[in-house]
Order: structure tokens, then C-alpha cells, then sequence
């Protein structure tokens, strides 16, 4: 093409792409809405609802004047949606994506499986070996988020992430003129491209295959990341007439045996597709080269001796069938779309998948077909969850039955990332660059942050999981969440009462009420009613017994020590309430 | 759910359910342990190489080695003695000196071949991800008012709704950091302990005030009454945990229970057990599982029990067992694959010494009489691993209906 040609056809395709977006501008969606709150049901105020969005979505909770806008707001509802809105611009939320989705993919793992490349040793830490190579697909996932792509591009990406780690693991171009951090990148190594997730290195490095299980666990591992489904669940009656160890009679027994053929049929197929991986184990430091080899397109047909089964998804076969026609099929399956809203709405709502499907079809009906209308836009649907009845749950009333009660989530347990997130937040660190604020990070060689490890740290102890011995999140506290809360909280409260003090009130984020030697009750109680409402969202008067209870705290330690120490007590002691821990 | 609120449910529904005609409820246990101890072994066993081995079958791959005779029992010793001067292995070692506490149980129905499914068959009785496992059930019922009722050293887990009720130790025994902030040095601000006792009584206040407002019944009120349990738990941890060396293996299972911090432990054994390749790995790994419970079965020995008299061992429990299996045969590449089927070694105070069900020709599962692990004679049934499950409560003086309702529980594992 000349070009001129080239400018030509540039600027048709312009016109048509202007064209397009002005269509879709003009085309009004309206969600349909959700079902009315019921009278049986109790609610959270605004203001506490503000809070549970802010601590979802970015892991931090309000500041006073976000606070004050809702309640000064004429309909605290919409203010309340601005700031969802506004929360998913916050780098935090990308974070929060990430989790949200390594509870289906369970990638993360706080070792690197192979040891970091050796250009890289002394310069970069451990942790960062392990974030960079485990957490490819989280990361791209993240990436279609954050600029609001479509949320089909996961499996449709022609394209991966990575940033200078990561590029230099495997064979991966990425580009050197755009600064640090997770950049759109491409396989050198002959992978199908436009396969997003699915051509993800890292989730073959976690769910790895052997000789005899040709493949079949990965597919089961991806059916159930992103269709919500699980062959595994499955009961199955497996025929120990056969000698699961021939590979000949288990090729057989899965074509013709009764008790085998009905998930076979459907899982070896989409099995086929991953032939050609390889992932080398066990390869000492010293015996390998850098960038890893980790895919031979020569490989793609181990298919034929490995399952028998042309690959395929689910009876359907397309021409010339890769990861990349499989990214398309599962972008245009019902089962993924749905399956993404069921785990956005699982974990911002505290209900299992489980219970999404027997308790709250209706909702999720209405929230996919939400997802479908906005073209498959992430934020859209995070922002109509968390907008919708079902996720302002606060618990039973007078009028709830006990067969409801069980059912209502109203208190979700806060993570330890989110732990870790807002003591971040309030102690002046949410970068990590502040040695001032809170912060249990390892010095380098390790680098690992204590909350979201669990070599070292306290991520599982504090209801996190590992994703090997504990593979979801824990919705109630322990002995050692309790412990691990308060000894954070304590600190980081130590640390904020210092900096806080060192600024003038208007400065302040929290202790705006009084000065260090501040000692009236009045003053003091009015301080303790303004942390009511920053740390729990809850507005309660200074005759209420939660002040009278923190005064008394207060009062008691200062009467031992002096006022600022006794803020250190009492502010730890808020920051690791019951209304800490679940919110 | 709090053990009292549990108990209130599980009334209410065995009420319901006795408006439907039941099955009579066996008989629990009389003499149960007072401790458990559960050794996971990570990537499924092969059965064969001591506790179910299959000399002279036609259609399973036998190691080398000898059969050990235990007159009730009988074990493979895979590497016997060529000299005199030879040492014996750990695993006769074992069985020798502890033999007729033990019960072997075999041929588990775990209907997969999934690591992740068999595991949670296997521990849980179940799959789905919300049923909590053996251990957690038995310290849930038996331990609750223990400061960690189940402590986890290392290995999986499946807490369920009881999730209060667990415990972890840490990877490198971070636990210890929590017990004594001045452990870490990373923190700079430590409250002391009148400032303890201070902060304890606000949370305290400001729970039970949240369980009116908000958590008046169901879920809510359970999560509120896990935090206030837990406060408590968490400063008897404190208290007891700092006598404890959180680091060892052997040692702080002797300690855990000394101090009676927890009923059950969970301890990961030495070694990786998917062996596709190299089968014959599994020997020695095998033989250091058994070092390592010949020496925890010593040591219980000779610590004395100041709560329930005589020595530890005498009110201990031990179960060790894996996933799943492995195939019969080995596979072209000297390995062997996922097998179904599952096998335990159920040994200590309150056991049945028996060996309950068998597998025959291709290691297949045989039926079995539940009562008394026969695999000839009356009302055999194919075992499930709910069978199993319940079976361990009843051995634990657990009743299993509140568990698993009709499911009949595996009584052979205690007279």
C-alpha cells in the first residue's frame, strides 16, 4: 500500500471509529434496577456506606471532607457514587482488582518459581522476583481495568504485561522508552498472539502438568478461574479396574468408559490447547540461561499423543483452533461474563460464588445483563454493585427471620491488605516512601511487606491465604488475626500521634480537635465523636456510650502516662475495634 | 458460628430431623484422646511401601522388602536389615514399638484423582471449600475453650465456619512475634500491659454493644461473638505461647500440648509424594515420616500429662495420611500416578488395634462392615471418605450426626 493509500484508509478508519464512539455516546443505558430494599433487612447509613466502598475499592477509608460531602449532599446516594467513581482512578484500585482475582486464579505465591534473572540480583529484591513473575495475568487483567477496556480483552489481548523483571524472565519485548512498571509487551517467542491471560507464563509456572496428566489440570484451572466452573466438583466414580498408569488403557478408558467419558470429552479438548508449554523444573541457578524458554510453537501438536482429542471448547471446534480462537470463544461465552461479575460481586459483597448462585440469581442476572450493555466495562458493574442494595447489607432488624439472618453478610472481615492499605493511608505511607508512617516492610535482600506474605509475614494468621495450604480468604477473626490487628494498629497509631502532632489542625487527618495538651473532656469526647465517624463511619453524639467508653480509655491512660501517649493508646485501641476488623 | 449458637442450630435441626424416621445413632467412642495430632504428606503416598503393601498380586507394582507381622496389623519394612550391624528402619522401628496402638485403615473411596479434591475428600469428608476438616471439627467440639482449640504448624487446612477455632504457627514461626511484640523489631510503639488490659476492656465494651445494634442474630451476631472469643484467646496465647519454641517440629507439638494451648495440630511430613517419576523415592521419604513420628511418639512418652495422668502419649492421637494414592503399576517412567483410593494410619490412645478394610487385586477398594472393618461376612458397604470423616469423630468421642446426619460413621477405628 502506498502512502497515500496508507493516510486514506488511516482516515476512514477514523471517521468510522468517530463514528462509532459518537454512536455509543448517544446510546443511553439505563441499568435496570435493582430489587427495592426490604423492610426485614437493615442498612448501612450513608456515611458507612461510604466507607465500605472507599475501604473496597482502594483500601483506605474516607477523609472527613469526602465524609462531610455526603452528608451535606442532597442526594448522599449520588455523592456517594461520585466518589466510587473517583476511587477506581486511585492506583490502589488497581491492587484491589488484582485480589479480587487471584482468588479465582491463585497465581501469587510468595516465592518466584524460577530464581530472579542474575542481572537482576542485588538490584532488585525478592519480593519483587516473586510479584513480577507470579502475577502476569493479575497484572493484565488489572491493566484492562484501569483504562477501561473491554473486559473480554483479558482472553482477546493481543498483548501481554510485564515490566523490567518480568521482560527479563522470558522471552518478552517491552518497551524501553516509557518508564518503570507494567507496560503493554509481546512474546517473542512464537506464542499465539491475541490469547491475553491465556498465553500468561506465570499461570502455567503455578499450575504445572505432568506426563500423564497431559494438560487436563491447567484446563480445569482456567474453566474454573473463568467460567466459574469446576469439573473437579464433579462426582466422580473413577473406575479402578483401570490401570490409571498405562497411558494406553487411561487413552482408551477416557474415549469409551462411561464413568470417564463424560468430562473428558468436554475438558481434553480445551486440555489440548496448552501442548505447547513447557516449563522447566528443577533447573538449578547456575544451569540456566536467561530469557527462559518457556513455549516451542513445535510443541502445539503433543495434543494428538496427549489427549487424542482435537482441541476445542466445549463441542466446538474452529478452524484453526489456538489459545488465541480460545480467547475468542471464551470471550463470546455467557459462562465468563457471568462468571466475572460473580467474582466482582462475590468479594465485594462477602457472599460466596456458592451462595450467589443458590441465594441471589435474580441480582446477578441484573448485574450481567448490566455488564453486557456497557460492553463488558469492569468499572460500570463495580460501580452498580457497589451501589445496589445487596452490598448495603448491614444485618438483621426487629422484622428479620432467623432463616434470613444467617444469610446476611452485613460484616465483611477486613483483609490484611486493606489492614495494611489504611494504616498505609492515615500514617502519611501509602507509597512505602514515608519511613515516618506505618509500614512492616523487610530490608532488602527479601523486601517482602509482612501483610502480604507468609513466609516471614502474617497474611494468612491475619485471614489472608497463601494459595496452596489455604486457598480463599477467611470471613471471621482468630487469636492471631486479633493479635496481629492490635500489634499493627498499635504502631501505626504510635507513629500517626507524633506526625499528627507535629502539624498545625488544619493539616491533620484525624486528631483535628484538640493539641497535645489538650485536656478538657469536652474537647477530648468531641475529638473521640469526629474518629467515630472518620474510622466507622458512624455518626453517634458525645453522650453516646462509644465516646464515653473511649473517654474513659483515655482519661485512664493519660492519668498514667501523659495526653500524648494516651492518644497512642486510644486511637490503637479504635484502629483494631470490632468495627476495624469487619466493616 | 460460636459453639453456642452451634449447638442451638444443630439442636434445632436434629429436632427437625427427628420428625423423619433415622438410622440409630452408633456409639462414639468411650475412651477418646484428649490430643490429635494430623501429619499431612503432600502429593499422595504410595500405600504400598508401608501401610498397605501388596507382595505376590499380579496387578500392583511391589517395592522390594519384607512384611512385617504385627499379629493384627501388618506393615511393608521396604529396606530390611542385609547385615546384623544394619540398623533397622524407622519404620520398623515404629511399628515395633508402637504396632498394637495402631489401625490401618484402607481402601477410602475419594471418587477423584485431583490433588485439591482428594485432599479436601480426604480431611473434610467432603469438597466445596465451606466444610471444615477432622481436625477443626474435633477441636471445634471437643476444644473449644482452648486458647487455639487447632493449631496448624504447616499443612492445609479447612476451617469452614469455625475459623475462630484455628490457628497458624507461620512458615518461620512468626507466631512468636505476635505472642511477644518485642520479638519484632520492626514495630516502634509497643503498648504495655496495663495498657492492655485497658485496650481489652474497650474492645470488650464496644463488641458487646455492636452485637445489640447490629449483630442481634445470625451471621452478624457469630462474627461479633468470633471477636470476642477470640480476644480472649488471643491474650491466653499470649500468656501461655511465651514458654514455647514456635520453630521446631517434634518440640512444639511436646509444648503446644504441655501448655494446653490447642487439642489438635496439624504438622506437614517431610518429603513431596507425587512421584510420577522416580517412584522409588518414596522409600527413604516414607522411612523419615516415621523418624520423625517415632520420635514425637518417644517424646509424648516421656512427658508427663499434669491434666489427665500418666504420660502424654497415653492421651494422644495420631493420624497420618496423604491426598490420595498411587497407581497400582508403575508407569513408563519408573513412577506412578493418582490412584483413588485412600489409606490411613490411625494411631495412639482410644484406636482400635485392627486393620479396617482391605484393597485387592489392582489395589481396588473392598467393601467393608463399618463396625468392625471386616472385609468377609455381614452388611459390607463401600467406605466414602464421609464414612471415613465421621468415623474420626467418633473416634474422637464426637457424635458425627451433627456433621454428617445419616451418614454412618467408620466405627471399626475404636473398640
Amino acid at each position: 500500500m502506498t502512502t497515500n493509500a496508507k493516510k486514506i484508509a488511516f482516515g476512514l478508519l477514523s471517521l468510522l471509529l468517530v463514528a462509532a464512539c459518537a454512536e455509543k455516546k448517544e446510546k443511553e443505558i439505563t441499568p435496570r434496577d435493582p430489587e427495592a430494599p426490604r423492610a426485614d433487612i437493615a442498612y448501612l447509613t450513608d456515611v458507612q456506606h461510604l466507607v465500605r466502598v472507599s475501604l473496597d475499592l482502594r483500601g483506605a477509608r474516607p477523609t472527613l471532607a469526602e465524609i462531610e460531602a455526603v452528608e451535606n449532599a442532597s442526594d448522599p446516594q449520588k455523592k456517594i457514587r461520585e466518589y466510587a467513581v473517583k476511587y477506581m482512578e486511585d492506583a490502589r484500585f488497581r491492587e484491589r482488582v488484582k485480589e479480587i482475582w487471584n482468588e479465582g486464579f491463585l497465581v501469587r505465591q510468595d516465592r518466584p518459581y524460577f530464581p530472579g534473572p542474575p542481572q537482576l540480583l542485588g538490584l532488585v529484591n525478592e519480593d519483587d522476583f516473586a510479584r513480577s513473575a507470579t502475577q502476569e495475568p493479575l497484572e493484565l487483567i488489572a491493566h484492562v481495568v484501569m483504562n477501561d477496556r473491554p473486559f473480554t480483552e483479558i482472553v482477546t489481548a493481543e498483548y501481554t504485561v510485564a515490566n523490567e523483571t518480568l521482560a527479563a524472565y522470558f522471552d518478552i519485548t517491552r518497551p524501553t522508552d516509557q518508564g518503570r512498571g507494567w507496560l503493554e509487551s509481546e512474546y517473542t517467542d512464537g506464542r499465539p498472539v491475541g490469547a491475553g491471560i491465556l498465553a500468561s507464563t506465570s499461570f502455567y509456572t503455578r499450575w504445572t502438568t505432568t506426563d500423564s496428566n497431559q494438560n487436563r489440570g491447567r484446563a480445569n484451572a482456567w474453566t474454573r478461574a473463568l467460567l466459574c466452573y469446576d469439573f473437579f466438583t464433579r462426582d466422580i466414580i473413577v473406575d479402578t479396574n483401570i490401570n490409571l498408569a498405562d497411558p494406553n488403557v487411561v487413552n482408551n478408558a477416557v474415549r469409551t468408559n462411561p464413568s470417564c467419558v463424560g468430562c473428558h470429552q468436554s475438558l481434553d479438548p480445551l486440555a489440548s490447547h496448552f501442548f505447547g508449554y513447557f516449563i522447566p523444573e528443577d533447573v538449578g541457578e547456575g544451569d540456566r540461561s536467561y530469557p527462559i524458554k518457556t513455549y516451542s510453537a513445535d510443541l502445539e501438536p503433543r495434543w494428538q499423543q496427549g489427549t487424542g482429542r482435537d482441541p476445542g471448547y466445549f463441542g466446538t471446534y474452529a478452524g484453526d483452533p489456538n489459545l488465541a480462537t480460545m480467547g475468542e470463544q471464551i470471550a463470546a461465552d455467557p459462562g465468563f461474563s457471568n462468571c466475572a461479575v460473580k467474582r466482582f460481586a462475590s468479594v465485594l459483597t462477602g457472599v460466596s460464588v456458592k451462595e450467589l448462585d443458590i441465594d441471589h440469581l435474580v441480582e446477578i442476572d441484573r448485574l450481567h445483563d448490566w455488564f453486557l450493555e456497557t460492553d463488558y466495562d469492569a468499572k460500570r458493574l463495580i460501580e452498580e454493585i457497589v451501589m445496589s442494595p445487596d452490598y448495603r447489607i448491614a444485618g438483621p432488624n426487629a422484622l428479620t427471620s432467623l432463616e434470613l439472618s444467617d444469610k446476611l453478610h452485613g460484616l465483611k472481615l477486613l483483609s490484611p491488605e486493606a489492614l495494611n492499605r489504611s494504616l498505609r493511608d492515615i500514617t502519611g505511607n501509602k507509597k512505602g516512601d514515608n519511613p515516618a508512617g506505618f509500614g512492616w516492610e523487610m530490608e532488602s535482600p527479601l523486601g517482602y511487606d509482612l501483610f502480604e506474605n507468609d513466609i516471614y509475614g502474617f497474611r494468612m494468621m491475619a485471614g489472608g491465604y497463601d494459595g496452596n495450604f489455604s486457598t480463599a480468604p477467611a470471613h471471621t477473626v482468630n487469636a492471631t488475626h486479633i493479635l496481629t490487628l492490635r500489634m499493627a494498629s498499635a504502631d501505626a497509631s504510635g507513629k500517626m500521634v507524633d506526625v499528627e502532632f507535629a502539624k498545625s489542625r488544619s493539616n491533620r487527618r484525624l486528631l483535628t480537635e484538640v493539641d497535645s495538651d489538650t485536656t478538657s473532656e469536652a474537647e477530648i469526647k468531641e475529638q473521640i465523636v469526629v474518629l467515630n465517624k472518620l474510622l466507622y463511619g458512624e455518626v453517634v453524639a458525645v453522650t453516646h456510650a462509644d465516646v464515653t467508653d473511649a473517654y474513659t480509655l483515655w482519661s485512664t491512660v493519660a492519668a498514667r502516662q501523659d495526653p500524648v501517649y494516651a492518644w497512642k493508646i486510644t486511637l490503637g485501641a479504635m484502629l483494631s475495634d470490632v468495627r476495624v476488623a469487619f466493616y | 458460628m460460636n459453639r453456642r449458637s452451634f449447638l442451638k442450630t444443630s439442636a434445632a435441626t436434629a429436632a427437625v430431623a427427628g420428625l423423619a424416621p433415622r438410622t440409630a445413632r452408633a456409639a462414639v467412642n468411650a475412651n477418646p484422646a484428649k490430643r490429635f495430632v494430623f501429619m499431612n504428606l503432600g502429593g499422595g503416598w504410595d500405600s504400598t511401601y508401608v501401610v498397605d503393601p501388596k507382595p505376590g498380586f499380579a496387578t500392583v507394582s511391589q517395592a522390594p522388602g519384607e512384611m512385617l507381622d504385627y499379629g493384627n496389623i501388618q506393615v511393608w519394612d521396604w529396606r530390611p536389615k542385609v547385615l546384623p550391624t544394619d540398623p533397622d528402619t524407622f519404620v520398623k522401628q515404629f511399628f515395633d514399638a508402637y504396632a498394637s496402638q495402631a489401625a490401618i485403615v484402607k481402601g477410602i473411596n475419594l471418587r477423584s484423582v485431583s490433588h485439591d479434591i482428594c485432599a479436601q475428600r480426604i480431611y473434610t469428608g467432603r469438597q466445596g471449600g465451606t466444610s471444615p476438616d477432622i481436625a477443626t471439627m474435633i477441636a471445634f467440639s471437643k476444644g473449644f475453650d482452648l486458647p487455639v482449640p487447632y493449631m496448624i504448624l504447616n499443612g492445609p487446612a479447612w476451617a469452614g465456619p469455625y475459623g475462630a477455632a484455628v490457628g497458624r504457627v507461620g512458615e518461620t514461626g512468626q507466631l512468636t512475634q505476635l505472642i511477644d511484640p518485642l520479638n519484632a523489631p520492626y514495630v516502634s510503639f509497643r503498648p504495655t500491659a496495663p495498657d492492655e488490659v485497658d485496650i481489652e476492656t474497650f474492645h470488650r465494651a464496644t463488641a458487646l454493644r455492636q452485637q445489640v445494634t447490629r449483630g442481634s442474630t445470625g451471621f452478624n451476631r457469630n462474627r461479633i461473638q468470633d471477636f470476642l472469643d477470640s480476644l480472649d484467646r488471643g491474650d491466653r496465647l499470649r500468656d501461655l505461647g511465651k514458654s514455647i519454641n514456635f520453630g521446631g517440629t517434634v518440640q512444639t507439638v511436646v509444648e503446644i500440648f504441655r501448655y494446653n494451648l490447642s487439642m489438635c495440630v496439624m504438622m506437614q511430613g517431610p518429603g513431596g509424594y507425587d512421584t510420577h517419576g522416580g517412584n522409588i523415592a518414596q522409600g527413604p521419604m516414607q522411612d523419615s515420616v516415621f523418624q520423625q513420628l517415632f520420635a514425637l511418639f518417644q517424646a509424648l512418652e516421656a512427658e508427663p500429662d499434669p491434666v489427665n495422668g500418666g504420660n502424654m502419649l497415653e492421651h494422644t492421637c495420631l493420624m497420618l495420611t496423604s491426598e490420595m494414592t498411587r497407581t497400582p503399576m508403575l508407569n513408563g517412567g519408573a513412577g506412578k500416578d493418582h490412584w483413588p483410593v485412600g489409606a490411613v494410619l490411625v494411631c495412639g490412645a482410644g484406636v482400635a488395634n485392627r486393620q479396617v478394610g482391605e484393597t485387592g487385586e489392582g489395589q481396588v477398594a473392598m467393601p467393608l462392615n463399618l463396625t468392625t472393618g471386616a472385609v468377609a461376612g455381614q452388611d459390607l458397604i463401600s467406605m466414602s471418605s464421609e464414612m471415613f470423616a465421621a468415623g474420626m469423630l467418633s473416634l474422637a468421642g464426637v457424635e458425627s450426626y451433627d456433621f454428617f446426619q445419616l451418614t454412618p460413621p467408620l466405627t471399626a477405628l475404636h473398640y
